[in-house]
């Protein structure tokens, strides 16, 4: 019988709660605490809980994130990612794992610089209280990452990796975005990253577009360079982990894309604060006011689907180009999961909160049943083949799964 | 010394003491084309360029190195800036080049001091508020056409809508019915060009930005003889329009402008419209700005300690169409299609005036779509100077004598053009075409 594990929820927002509530479910758990600044959040996710008990902390203060850890297995760090390191070192302090979604992203600080800090500074110390840290874990990064790894199966060799996801799903109203605006606008002005002939290199927002014709959808789709974490992290491991792959990309498009694109090149997303009648305002302050949020609860998004939506559809796919047995390949994996509907209809969440937290919630349940087991700290693409047949044998249940075609090239 | 009693305070005989309140694009272009008309733009003494940006105005005035020439500071929502002026100065002519935001104020300031007036766009539209798409409630320039007896009693003459399109769209009209036909079917103002800015990836303007918002995201407007004024969808009936100069075929849509209102007050027809070339791209990025309120001329919005309207911001943050004309090619076509008859047979007629950009760079400094805005006053300017155009009250462009106006175009440096569409008339003129090659 595996030990009953204790989990603590820090931060209940979508991600935090999705993950909460899988959990929940999970006969290896035996309590999980749910945290936050906001109490009223907290108690109306604890209300939904059969294990669930509630607890108020300051993502701020180090000690306050240790004491709410303390005793627990594993510490789930739902929380915005300028938190990252406070958490870390509050897991390492309480003696737990550790799980987030994204990396740390301190403002103002090198974010690659950052990351790299985590495998060499935060990852010993992980190492050295026994416990592991798995950085990375949502959507994507996070299922996107597993699904690379998967296609590594088919490879000798790797020379290059494109992810490509699109955000198709376009609802009668003006809704540019399905999660939050700020996080949304911040992600696409923020310097991207690739990695290109071995280098982690910067490349400007918006830039470098491919076109994509996905199965399943009619129209050539354009997408661009976007700052996630994937490329960083997989050509940090692109040796070990990704058969020697020299060029590593991020591609992003879909109706928020396309929108915001339109706003950064009028300089309406810049931070740079323009005067106005005396008074100084940042162009991205205003297009985040003006932007129409997310739907977040149940009833706003039942009411958006039953207003009707223009599309249900979008695509993540890896493209791996390398060879097998001495021939130039392309694998090509199709990451199926529900749409918006049917997300809905299973959870009453949109398709983007039902993936990431779902997706992310499947490694949480990898730690309660004791399939981690790498100590130090460890990113969503450092997994084992074992442990990716685990996540997508379990991810098959939530109807998320791969669908593979080897190309000769 | 002009007074503040609402009557005519002008010489008529004496040389035109102009003031042109905003140095933009079209402010500039106008100062410019009169100091390069030479002793053709000698009917203006005195050209006040004023701004509410006094370097923009000072730039300006430098740029034409004439003595006549003087910058000014102003602020157009201000009655007392601009009276002030008009007094310093002894104004006797205003000509308002900034956004039709400030139309009211600048055109009833006129009145009270006496001074003639002149703007490129009139005092703007109220959509319907229950039918918006159907129907026209305050339309463009309602504001000064309701003032019209006022100024006629009063003596004094005010010409609004005096830019290209309108402006000289409505003096070809009028040039069409003049001369051309001996019944008018349709006015169709169209517009289009062929612009394109080498490596620039950001968006381009090539108008005032906030005026761009305005006229494309406004329900547009059409007259027809039986219905009257009514309103459609933005960017609704796309059609191919193929202009001359070498641009080609464009897609153009209806947009919200002043010649489908100014036409049918003078002009016996049937129909009248107004369709621009606005690219696919551009359509997007207009709506995108409507459907988060970013379009918003009147909403104060609370930004950390600041309050803004939406569109002034956009006005600051997005790049100048000064800015981005010495890089723009490409040319601008605007013009007027008229259909009807003539000698008992069909005929359809456009006539135009094309603009280089890189042309009107090099002559004026701004870009060509402004330069062919501002000439067309600069025309009409001379024609009141010299009582050529002499009309009490308010006018449109085609209310007066088109002949005087069509035959300065090629002096100021716009020649016109005609294009004579297919047709039964231009049947007849192609057959007889070639009986004369063969004599």
């Amino acid at each position: 019988m595996t030990y009953k594990k204790k989990i603590l929820i820090l931060g209940v927002g979508a991600q935090g709660s999705t993950v909460a509530k899988f959990m929940d479910k999970e006969d290896t758990v035996a309590e999980i605490i749910c945290a936050d600044y906001d109490e009223k959040a907290v108690n109306y996710l604890v209300d939904k809980l059969e294990k669930g008990r509630g607890t108020l902390v300051d993502a701020n203060n180090t000690d306050s994130i240790a004491r709410a850890a303390e005793g627990v297995d594993l510490v789930v760090n739902a929380l915005p990612a300028q938190f990252g390191f406070n958490v870390f070192d509050a897991a390492i302090k309480a003696k737990t794992n550790y799980q987030d979604f994204t990396a740390p992203d301190i403002p103002g600080t090198d974010w690659v610089k950052n990351i790299k800090k985590m495998y060499t500074e935060i990852g010993p110390r992980f190492k050295a209280v026994d416990r592991t840290a798995l950085i990375s874990t949502g959507s994507a990064p996070g299922l996107i990452n597993i699904a690379a790894r998967d296609a590594m199966r088919y490879l000798d060799s790797c020379e290059t990796i494109y992810m490509l996801v699109y955000e198709g799903v376009k609802a009668k109203r003006f809704l540019p975005f399905w999660w939050s605006v700020e996080t949304a606008y911040t992600d696409m002005v923020d310097d991207a990253y690739c990695f290109e002939d071995g280098e982690i290199i910067v490349t400007e927002p918006f830039s470098r577009p491919v076109y994509e014709k996905f199965k399943h959808v009619d129209e050539e789709i354009k997408l661009i360079e976007h700052a996630h974490d994937e490329p960083v992290i997989m050509g940090i491991n692109a040796d070990k982990y990704f058969r020697g792959a020299k060029n590593i990309y991020f591609k992003y498009g879909g109706t928020g894309v396309e929108f915001a694109e339109t706003l950064y090149k009028m300089g309406m997303l810049s931070r740079e604060p323009v005067e106005v009648d005396g008074c100084k305002v940042v162009p991205l302050n205003l297009a985040i006011k003006l932007t129409p949020p997310a739907p977040k609860y149940r009833e706003e998004i039942q009411e958006i689907i039953e207003e009707g939506l223009e599309s249900d559809t979008g695509a993540m796919v890896i493209k791996a180009f390398g060879e097998k047995d001495g021939e130039k390949v392309l694998v090509e994996t199709y990451v199926d999961a529900p749409g918006l509907v049917d997300s809905f209809e299973r959870s009453g969440l949109t398709a983007e909160m039902y993936l990431t937290g779902q997706g992310g919630a499947l490694f949480t349940k990898m730690f309660a049943d004791d399939k981690i087991d790498q100590k130090g700290l460890i990113s969503s693409d450092m997994m084992t083949m074992e442990q990716v047949d685990y996540y997508l044998q379990h991810a098959a249940k939530l109807d998320i799964t791969l669908d593979t075609e080897v190309k000769k090239i | 010394m002009p007074g503040l009693t609402g009557q005519n305070n002008y010489n008529e005989v004496e040389q035109m003491r102009l003031l042109i309140i905003g140095s933009g694009g079209v402010g500039q272009s106008t100062a410019m084309i009169i100091k390069h008309a030479g002793k053709e733009g000698e009917w203006a003494e005195k050209v006040v360029v004023s701004d509410y940006n006094f370097e923009r105005a000072d730039h300006v005035t430098r740029l034409c190195d004439d003595p006549r020439f003087v910058a000014e500071k102003v602020d157009a929502r201000d009655a007392k800036s601009i009276t002030a002026l008009i007094k310093k100065h002894d104004i006797d002519f205003v000509m308002n080049a900034v956004e039709p935001s400030f139309n009211e104020n600048i055109f009833d300031t006129c009145f009270e001091c006496g001074v003639r007036y002149m703007d490129c766009a009139m005092t703007l539209s109220k959509r319907h508020p229950e039918k918006p798409f159907e129907l026209a409630h305050i339309k463009l320039g309602d504001y000064q056409f309701a003032k019209h007896e006022e100024w006629e009693k009063a003596g004094n003459m005010a010409i609004v809508g005096s830019g290209v399109e309108p402006g000289m769209a409505d003096v070809f009209a009028r040039f069409a019915a003049k001369h051309l036909f001996d019944t008018v079917d349709e006015v169709n103002v169209r517009d289009g060009d062929n612009y394109d800015i080498p490596g620039h990836e950001g968006v381009a303007f090539g108008f005032s930005i906030w005026t761009t918002i305005e006229e494309c995201l406004n329900p547009p407007v059409v007259w027809e003889k039986d219905r009257g004024w009514f309103c459609t969808e933005p960017f609704s009936e796309p059609e191919i329009f193929s202009f001359p100069g070498g641009i080609g075929d464009v897609e153009v849509i209806n947009v919200e402008h002043e010649e489908v209102l100014l036409v049918p007050r003078v002009i016996d027809c049937n129909r009248v419209t107004f369709k621009f070339g606005v690219p696919e791209e551009m359509r997007t990025l207009l709506l995108n700005l409507q459907q988060c309120g970013m379009d918003d001329a009147e909403r104060k919005i609370k930004v950390g300690d600041s309050e803004i309207t939406p569109r002034d911001f956009l006005v600051k943050v997005v790049p100048d169409p000064l800015e981005l004309a010495p890089k723009m090619i490409g040319k601008g076509c605007a013009g007027t299609w008229v259909t009807g008859t003539k000698d008992g047979m069909r005929r359809s007629v456009y006539l135009y005036q094309v603009a280089d950009n890189q042309e009107c760079y090099k002559k004026y400094g701004t870009n060509s779509v402004v330069a062919q805005t501002a000439f067309s006053p600069v025309i009409m300017l001379e024609l009141v100077d010299k009582g050529i155009w002499d009309l009490k009250g308010v006018h449109g462009p085609e209310s007066f004598d088109p002949d005087p106006f069509i035959e300065r175009m090629a002096k100021y440096g716009f020649p016109g053009g005609m294009q004579e569409k297919d047709s039964e008339y231009s049947e007849m003129l192609n057959q007889k075409r070639l009986m004369s090659e063969k004599k």
